[in-house]
């Protein structure tokens, strides 16, 4: 079973995804050079929207990669390119401030993986091979009945089928684990019905990202997608009013005037 | 689709609207026969127009301040992109704007004040209207105006012509009356986003003065930073639970103590926002960017940071730490108390050594928070009570402080010893000033006094006895640099101090709008003790309202 868990084809390209995440989002600190520290940049936003389309999320990839490669790492480097930065020398301090900084982070990580181990891992891969099997076929339902109390307002849920609608992790691995359980045990399907719950994923259909987004955030939701506009607008104003220039000595344009020129005359020879 | 919508079910979980609970109640028959494959809940356009049909009532003043907002905008780029017949000139817009400005912010508020839906939930679970929201709303309104009024005459000295100016803090008002509206994490972010991203520009929009452009850098660097450190710890709220609501964040987290485990990843999302929260309300830890933002922005934008933000971020604070996680007060207190008190300690330390004015009032505002944040750890009915009592009178008297900064116009009062024989020229701005600062160090008449020992007997109820003590001392060591400021005004008019101690700065008259600001909150000030009951009665009303 762990074997099976280890060397899925998910799992897999998860963890090639990230580490090329990670590795090339360290380079972008690293780098000396700030062209390829952009270069590294863009290949994090690409290993990121592989990322999301491991998470079955492909319009939201779609769109990462269009703006953030496409807008804004295409931005940074016409930025760098113009501003010609040189070659600093980042090497001195690094080795100043590592120890408390590497320290620091290092607790830091070392508290996150200690809260989501208590969390977050043992939850079936462990006890359900200590159990017996009726024992655990109580233990998934208390299991089901705890952790998912919060889940009593979702349709989603649980599924003995291969297709898991449901985004968190938790949930994902609670029933991938349960998903490879009832393969072994033989647990009859659909779960939920014993829990008192309504098993909705066999029963709804499935459409796409960008479908249930765009039925969502235009009409439930439409309040967000309003104040998202509003922050544009402010952007709008903002980098203008700290860019624009008023005054009596500032060139404008004179539609009438720039119309009405006769062009044959506008570029003239100046005769000696 | 046609005329009808088809509404298939999503995976969203939480939110429980009337269409979920119908699919439930319905879902019975389908889970029978495993046969049928889809749901589809026929939702015509009709059903679509009636889910939000009392909405916009309850939304009414925000819809205007926002559209009037954007007429004021549209206004203004028409005319002041016209060319008159004259020349080239461009039009003077800023003092229209700026009353026109004032005239919508005060019909908002009439119309928040008259508005007939007091306590609802509405835009699909997204917003919320209750006692505290509005009376905050009145607040935030009120010291919007306020700062407007104070800065008119600033306009005209300075020879500031963008209009632009007034449209931001519009926009950054609107914004901050839907923050304390929103019942969800994500109305909560987008409104935050949106009024950070108003102050960034106005914190720089003086764009010739280095220092005003230093200020807008930190602060856009410096917020965003803690932006991302709120929007992870939602995320990891959300990730934990599944739940962005507020209100079903508190259902879920009241039946804690049952649970085999404590949520570790909770409490870690509750961290991240708690210290985003106190990054945008400048407590110790995180206050490090406040003094540089406040020196470096013009003064009447320093006026408008001091006074307004504090009042819609600290709303939905109160809303989000003891409403939604309550029954995680014991984790979350540690933290707002380890704030409050390094807030007090620090800023009553650090306001000793200052010679600016500004900075001298920012550390000032940072020990102020100290106080209220002491109030908020209380998880107190009275409490709340006593954090909304100090607000009021904290914003009240910074408005005074403000206008009277803001007045003391000649070639620029920057330092404190430019405060120097202002008792001779300007007694009766002396006299305000005194009585006012004595108010923010806390001598008993005053309304300050009055706030404080409102606060510090809570946190006794509470048997908070440490803190409460270390802000009776830390009160005790502020006084100092208070006082400090009216042993200048009124005795420092020695020769030998410095250089231009021979003589006093010589300030240019004060203009009718800032005189009435002044002095109605100078009234407020001095007699608040005479007959406080009106402000209790509220801020209990509004406590109660926290009690569902």
């Amino acid at each position: 079973m762990i074997n099976k868990m280890l060397f899925d084809n998910n799992t897999i390209l998860f963890y090639l995804f990230s580490s090329i995440a990670i590795i090339s989002g360290v380079m972008v600190i690293r780098a000396k050079n700030p062209v390829h520290s952009v270069l590294f940049l863009i290949l994090v936003f690409c290993n990121a929207a592989g990322l999301l389309i491991l998470l079955d999320l492909d319009f939201f990839a779609m769109i990462f990669l269009v703006v953030y490669v496409g807008a804004i790492a295409v931005l940074f480097l016409f930025v760098v390119m113009m501003l010609n930065i040189k070659m600093a020398e980042i090497n001195e301090n690094i080795l100043r401030y590592l120890p408390i900084g590497g320290l620091i982070g290092l607790i830091f990580l070392f508290e996150i993986f200690l809260i989501i181990n208590n969390d977050l891992l043992p939850i079936l891969f462990v006890e359900a091979n200590i159990l017996s099997n009726l024992e655990s076929h109580y233990y998934i339902q208390y299991l089901i009945n705890n952790c998912l109390y919060v889940y009593k307002y979702s349709f989603v849920l649980l599924t003995g089928q291969k297709k898991y609608y449901h985004i968190s992790t938790r949930l994902k691995r609670i029933s991938k684990g349960y998903d490879n359980f009832c393969v072994e045990m033989e647990v009859p399907e659909y779960p939920l019905d014993y829990a008192g719950y309504i098993n909705y994923s066999s029963i709804t259909n499935n459409i796409t990202n960008i479908e249930s987004l765009g039925e969502i955030i235009y009409t439930y939701y439409f309040y967000y997608f309003l104040v998202a506009s509003l922050i544009l607008l402010v952007a709008m104003i903002g980098a203008i009013v700290l860019t624009m220039h008023k005054g009596i000595f500032v060139k404008r344009q004179e539609v009438f005037e720039q119309n009405s020129r006769e062009f044959t005359k506008t570029v003239q020879k100046l005769s000696y | 689709m046609g005329a009808a919508t088809n509404f298939t079910i999503w995976w969203r979980p939480g939110a429980p609207c009337s269409l979920c609970v119908e699919a439930i109640t319905h879902g019975d028959n389908f889970s029978q026969h495993t046969g049928v494959r889809k749901i589809v809940i026929n939702n015509n356009k009709k059903n679509m127009k009636e889910l939000f049909i009392n909405d916009f009532k309850v939304i009414f003043p925000e819809l205007f301040l926002i559209i009037a907002t954007i007429v004021l905008l549209i206004y203004g780029v028409i005319y002041s992109t016209k060319i008159s017949e004259n020349g080239t000139k461009p039009a003077i817009l800023i003092r229209n704007t700026t009353w026109l400005g004032l005239i919508t912010i005060i019909i908002t508020g009439l119309l928040i004040i008259n508005n007939p839906i007091k306590n609802t939930i509405f835009f699909y679970n997204c917003l919320v209207i209750d006692e505290l929201s509005t009376l905050l709303k009145i607040l935030v309104l009120v010291s919007t105006a306020v700062s407007i009024i104070i800065s008119l005459e600033y306009f005209k000295q300075e020879k500031i012509n963008s209009f632009e100016i007034i449209i931001l803090i519009l926009l950054s008002c609107s914004s901050m009356l839907l923050m304390l509206s929103s019942y969800d994490f994500i109305s909560m972010y987008l409104t935050i986003e949106l009024q950070s991203l108003s102050f960034y520009v106005l914190a720089a929009s003086k764009r010739d003065s280095e220092f005003s452009t230093e200020a807008g850098l930190k602060y856009f660097i410096l917020g965003a930073f803690s932006s991302g450190i709120l929007l992870f710890g939602c995320s990891m709220v959300y990730g934990f639970t599944g739940i962005t609501n507020f209100e079903e964040l508190a259902k879920i987290f009241c039946n804690i103590e049952c649970l085999q485990s404590d949520l570790p990843v909770v409490k870690l999302g509750i961290l991240f926002l708690a210290v985003g929260f106190l990054f945008k309300l400048t407590a110790v830890p995180f206050h490090m960017w406040a003094p540089d933002v406040y020196e470096g922005a013009p003064t009447f934008i320093t006026a408008f940071f001091a006074i307004t933000p504090k009042i819609a971020i600290l709303g939905l604070f109160l809303k989000l730490f003891l409403f939604s996680f309550y029954d995680f007060l014991f984790p979350w207190q540690q933290i707002i108390l380890i704030c409050s008190v390094s807030s007090m300690i620090l800023a009553s330390l650090a306001a000793l050594s200052q010679r600016k004015i500004k900075r001298l009032l920012a550390y000032s505002s940072i020990g102020h928070m100290g106080y209220i944040l002491m109030g908020v750890s209380c998880g107190s009915l009275e409490g709340i009570q006593a954090v909304i009592i100090y607000l009021v009178v904290y914003v009240i008297m910074t408005m005074n402080v403000f206008a009277s900064v803001l007045s003391l116009r000649s070639n620029k009062a920057v330092f404190i010893t430019d405060l120097r024989l202002l008792s001779k020229t300007n007694p009766m701005l002396a006299i305000n000033l005194t009585l006012i600062l004595f108010s923010m160090a806390g001598i008993p008449p005053l309304a300050g006094f009055c706030s404080k020992f409102y606060l510090f007997f809570t946190a006794l109820g509470s048997s908070l006895y440490i803190t409460a003590l270390i802000g009776v001392l830390t009160s005790v060591i502020s006084c100092f640099y208070y006082i400090r400021l009216v042993k200048i005004m009124y005795f420092e008019n020695d020769a030998r101090v410095g250089p231009s101690a021979t003589r006093g700065l010589a300030y240019e008259p004060m203009d009718r709008e800032k005189s009435l600001i002044i002095a109605i909150t100078f009234f407020f000030v001095l007699f608040f003790f005479i007959y406080p009951y009106p402000l209790f009665l509220v801020s209990h009303k509004v406590a109660l309202s926290f009690m569902l």
